[in-house]
């Protein structure tokens, strides 16, 4: 080894390789979790968990959640086989019962909890009966299921697609980005909800009163948004020095827009989805309560209100067909909506370092 | 020039991680698809349950297989998504028909009498729920063919130095498969709960209504299953039986026929109206007093409204040159029941002649075809030159 080839690699080892210390910054390694998910994940995480506003939202979501995976325990079903989702009735007369009356016909199973806490041997409507007999109770517990499923259906659809078009359209611009965004500007031109309502409608002749024509429905007129998003965001992301530096070195273009912008560029679409989740089950309930969703006696929230419409001037006295599930909805919208405003805050960058 | 040892072994390593990672997607989705099946039915007594469901599954992991392969070979994410939105389009056939062709290949490979027959054809109203299950699939695995190079970038970096995947690397494999599994629950939803409710059903109302000393009526009123629909049956069945699908109509009628075994031969059918139990009947009349009747005078009895046969001339002229090789009391087994395919034979215990009809239809039962068949007996034998169809 010569002399020059010695000093050459003692002059290399002395190149520093990590960030040079500034006054008041430690350097340490990353640690499990960070180095699992990511700085920038890890800091979101970590944000959600610490934030007083996320931790309530987050408890709220968990509380439906799990709601949702023991409904066959806080409220076993009726029929052995078949359709859970059937909310069993106490006959078919018009008149609601209050919370507290006790089943007459058809009860399902009581559930193992209820002696122990309520101390009676009788099953009782534990939120009264709906107009039709209805359990109430039922209803709401199953139709946590319901919401869950097509919120995060609904919401999850519509950000991939909203992803997959906002992303070409941004990333290639010209004809392609012209012809997306007028298609994008042509479904934003009909009224959401009343276009919605048109389109499960149709659907429902075709797929049967179901979970779908109002899902499929939500998914086709609610996309758009994050495509608008995406695309700004990488607008402005793709003129970025280290897309350019990616693009140097020979980066194509998939790997240019998965690898390197849509990682920088994605965390607004996160905070609008989080808001817009709680946003896809009210509209879900919209459509239900207009008669364009499930199954009559589908345990569905926005169904259960629509019970009420028959009683709408004497509320005074049958508040619980309205109250229970209507309170279940705002409850579940406020715990997605907690979650949203968290992540905004913590992926602010005016306010990044303030909280989180 | 040849590409240096290291890009030989990455791109070894990147086959090898498409085909692992094409494989578990295949997994994930067949798991969500018919695993609620395979357990929600696991006491029913289903018949051939296993071997449709095994066989979905190898078609699933084949394809899934092929195409993280095939997707790994270019490298290129254009490419890539192009071989998933293939896989992704076959695997959604392969989904929907499984109930119905997928159904018929299990009776054909189990039997090979009914080789060829339309078992369980394809109900075309069940095809929208295809399109939706095949939407959900085509965009989630577009979207993972999309990633594919990316993901396995990834994992590929977090392998040993033996070559060994780390926990890490399988980690980050096996991240999007709940993803998978949801989608394949949502296909199962779509497009094989109408036939898993009906044989839940009716095993439930066997089951549970075949020794119940109480009213029926009452019971079907207080657990919301219409018990009372095996009622003029119930003296018939025995504990040990087994179910099949007759036949599938998802149309307007939306019924299913559903078609139960006893071990001491009883044979009732079950009709399955929306997810609702309708009624059962004795399915043996056709078979047995209908036939015989046929066999032995050309027409199906006038007094016996449940014996009707559907013949047409040819066939009634068939059977009526036959019909003195029946004289006396022939016995009639039952062969075979495939779906809505049922094989009898006809046998002459004096002159040993026999004959084997497959007959088509729950309702109304219509004769497909006959044809003499060697017995036994070598003094009757005759050689059949009959054609297959009259």
């Amino acid at each position: 080894m010569t002399a020059e080839t010695v000093s050459a690699q003692k002059a290399s080892r002395e190149v520093p390789v990590r960030p040079v210390e500034q006054p008041g910054w430690t350097l340490r390694e990353l640690r499990g979790l960070e180095r699992l998910l990511g700085l920038e994940w890890y800091r979101l995480l970590r944000g959600l968990f610490t934030n007083p506003l996320s931790v309530a939202g987050l408890f709220i979501v968990m509380s439906y959640i799990l709601a949702a995976a023991f409904a066959p325990v806080l409220a076993p079903p009726l029929q052995v086989a078949g359709n859970p989702y059937l909310i069993p009735r106490d006959g078919f007369g018009p008149e609601p019962k209050p919370p507290g009356a006790v089943w007459t016909r058809g009860a399902p199973p009581i559930p193992s909890w209820y002696k122990a806490v309520t101390g009676k041997d009788e099953w009782v409507h534990i939120m009264g009966t709906a107009s039709g007999q209805f359990d109430i109770y039922y209803g709401v517990v199953w139709g946590t299921r319901t919401a869950l499923f097509a919120g995060i259906m609904v919401t999850s659809t519509a950000v991939a697609i909203g992803l997959i078009v906002g992303s070409l359209s941004a990333f290639y611009g010209g004809w392609l980005d012209d012809l997306l965004m007028r298609i994008t500007e042509i479904f934003m031109a009909f009224p959401f909800l009343l276009a919605a309502l048109t389109l499960s409608a149709i659907l429902v002749p075709k797929f049967g009163r179901s979970i779908w024509p109002p899902t499929i429905a939500l998914i086709i007129f609610g996309w758009m948004r994050y495509a608008r998003v995406i695309r700004g965001e990488i607008l402005s992301a793709k003129e970025r020095d280290y897309v350019m530096a990616a693009r140097v070195v020979g980066a194509k273009d998939a790997r240019l827009i998965i690898r390197h912008i849509l990682p920088n560029t994605i965390y607004p679409i996160l905070v609008l989805a989080s808001f817009s989740l709680g946003d896809a089950v009210l509209s879900f309930a919209a459509l239900s309560f207009l008669g364009v969703g499930t199954q009559i006696g589908y345990a569905d929230w926005g169904q259960i209100i629509s019970f009420a419409r028959d009683w709408i001037l004497s509320l005074d006295t049958h508040w619980y067909i309205v109250v229970f599930p209507g309170v279940s909805l705002i409850i579940f919208g406020l715990g997605w909506n907690l979650i949203g405003d968290a992540l905004r805050d913590i992926m602010d960058p005016r306010l990044r370092g303030a909280r989180g | 020039m040849f590409p240096p040892d290291h890009d030989i072994q990455t791109r070894r390593l990147s086959l090898r991680l498409g085909l692992r990672n094409g494989l578990l997607i295949g997994l994930a989705l067949a798991l969500g698809a018919w695993v609620p099946d395979a357990i929600l039915l696991s006491t029913s007594h289903v018949r051939l349950l296993y071997p449709s469901l095994l066989l979905g599954c190898l078609a699933l992991l084949l394809l899934g297989g092929l195409g993280g392969w095939l997707a790994a070979w270019p490298g290129s994410a254009f490419a890539s998504v192009l071989i998933w939105l293939l896989v992704a389009g076959l695997m959604t056939l392969v989904i929907g028909h499984l109930p119905y062709e997928g159904r018929s290949l299990a009776v054909w490979l189990a039997d090979r009498r009914s080789w060829g027959l339309p078992i369980y054809s394809f109900s075309p109203p069940a095809q929208e729920g295809i399109v939706i299950a095949g939407f959900f699939i085509v965009l989630l695995l577009v979207i993972l063919g999309l990633l594919q190079n990316y993901r396995l970038e990834n994992v590929g970096s977090e392998i040993e130095a033996n070559g060994r995947m780390s926990g890490h690397a399988w980690f980050l494999l096996v991240l999007p498969l709940p993803l998978v599994f949801g989608v394949g629950l949502i296909a199962n939803n779509l497009v094989n709960s109408p036939l898993r409710v009906a044989q839940q059903l009716v095993h439930e109302a066997i089951r549970t209504g075949r020794t119940y000393p109480g009213d029926l009526f009452e019971l079907s009123l207080a657990r919301g299953v219409n018990y009372n629909a095996i009622s003029g049956v119930r003296d018939q069945m025995s504990a040990s039986y087994s179910l099949s699908i007759g036949s599938v109509d998802l149309g307007a009628a939306d019924t299913l026929f559903v078609v139960a075994h006893f071990d001491n031969g009883a044979w009732i059918n079950c009709r399955v109206v929306a997810d609702q139990l309708s009624f059962c009947y004795d399915a043996s009349p056709p078979y047995q007093q209908g036939f015989l009747a046929l066999l032995t005078t050309g027409e199906t009895p006038q007094d016996c409204p449940e014996c009707a046969i559907k013949v047409n001339d040819e066939q009634r002229a068939w059977l009526l040159a036959r019909s003195e090789n029946f004289a006396g009391s022939p016995r009639l087994i039952l062969l075979a029941q495939w779906g809505s395919y049922v094989l009898m034979r006809a046998e002459s215990p004096g002159s040993g002649y026999a004959a084997e009809c497959l007959f088509q239809g729950i309702s109304p039962v219509r004769l497909e075809r006959c044809r003499e068949v060697k017995t036994a007996n070598p003094t009757s034998e005759r050689s059949s030159s009959i054609p297959p169809r009259f």
